[in-house]
């Protein structure tokens, strides 16, 4: 079952149940259920079950919710391959300069910014779901004035030996990819119908897992990859 | 008495029951369940109370489920009643007609209006 191609009520039940904590498998058989009843019925979703969120509200589920903590926890993989990929960046300018890596308080006040955000999203994404365009416009101000004090705040918070820092670079940028990698499949958790086999989904879930755990440091190779070549273009 | 003017609260107590009846006679989908209890005389029960109520049935394992492909449509789930939830509705129907019988003696013991 692909949610992008549901109408916008049904889009807003997936939503509304993905934040309630159900599975993929109990969100598509709500949907599936919805559909054949209006088959039935003639009625619009909205007319037999009233709005998506009331509905979500109403449906019990087999599993409680998780709370935020418990979210932001299992994304454990996800922080530590930030870190990293920060790190690694660090290492880099360090590796140019043939200096000790010094992590910057910009550097430091944009992670904290990211997480911040990331506890705001996952806290509070009933309001977030609802409000989409102004979260955008949120989050786009909060992360452009983090990324504005990793510009400007460039004063050492602390600093490591190369010879320590590059290889924790790769252990926490690559350590949690190579994780992910094994673990990540059987979480991965799309929205089932009825009728659709367990198959599919799983070859999607761990596409979906590989592409999803070596986001981060493939993209932070890149980037170093892309400052290499331009500092090599700038230096001839 | 056909139309949905009965109070929801006399609903709330009574639709679980109602609801496991319909389901007694055999596997039955939600919008049959629904169009039963409206021919009734019950009213409107909106697939917005029903199929919750149905999930919990299923959960207190009163009540299983099955998806059954449709000619064209798209499909339907068929709920029939576990054992337990034949022999829950037989206990629970027994103590709503108490119930009753006892709500009627004391509503009829004085006509309304009356004085003692």
């Amino acid at each position: 079952m692909k949610p992008d191609a549901l109408s916008p009520w049904y889009r807003d039940l997936v939503v509304a149940l993905r934040m309630k904590g159900a599975s993929g498998r109990e969100i598509g058989d709500a949907v599936a259920a919805v559909q054949s009843h209006c088959a039935d019925s003639g009625d619009t979703p909205e007319e037999a079950f009233g709005t998506a969120q009331q509905y979500a509200d109403a449906l019990p589920l087999a599993e409680p919710a998780e709370s935020t903590v418990r979210l932001l926890v299992r994304a454990w993989p996800t922080w530590l391959a930030l870190l990293g990929s920060f790190l690694a960046l660090a290492c880099y300018d360090a590796w140019q300069a043939k200096t000790a890596v010094s992590v910057s308080v910009g550097t430091v006040i944009f992670l904290v910014v990211i997480v911040a955000l990331a506890v705001g999203v996952v806290r509070f994404m009933g309001p977030v779901w609802r409000h989409r365009v102004l979260t955008w416009a949120v989050l786009s101000i909060a992360f452009a004035l983090g990324l504005l004090a990793q510009v400007t705040l460039r004063q050492s918070a602390f600093s490591l030996p190369l010879a320590v820092a590059a290889p924790l670079a790769a252990v926490l940028l690559f350590g949690p990819a190579l994780y992910e990698q094994r673990h990540l499949a059987t979480a991965y958790d799309p929205v089932e119908g009825p009728f659709e086999t367990r198959a599919g989904s799983e070859r999607a879930g761990r596409r979906a897992a590989q592409f999803l755990a070596w986001l981060l440091p493939v993209g932070t190779v890149v980037v170093i990859a892309i400052a290499a070549t331009l500092d090599h273009l700038s230096r001839h | 008495m056909t139309d949905n003017a009965w109070p929801g609260d006399w609903l709330r107590g009574v639709l679980e029951l109602c609801v496991m009846q319909a389901l007694s006679a055999g596997p039955t989908y939600g919008y049959a369940i629904a169009t039963e209890l409206a021919d009734r005389g019950l009213g409107v029960i909106k697939g917005g109370s029903l199929y919750p109520l149905l999930q919990r049935l299923e959960q207190a394992e009163l009540v299983v489920s099955d998806w059954r492909a449709g000619d064209g449509g798209p499909g339907r789930k068929y709920f029939s009643l576990t054992p337990a939830g034949y022999a829950a509705l037989a206990a629970q129907t027994h103590r709503w007609l108490e119930f009753t019988a006892l709500t009627t003696a004391l509503l009829t013991a004085h006509p309304a209006g009356g004085t003692r």
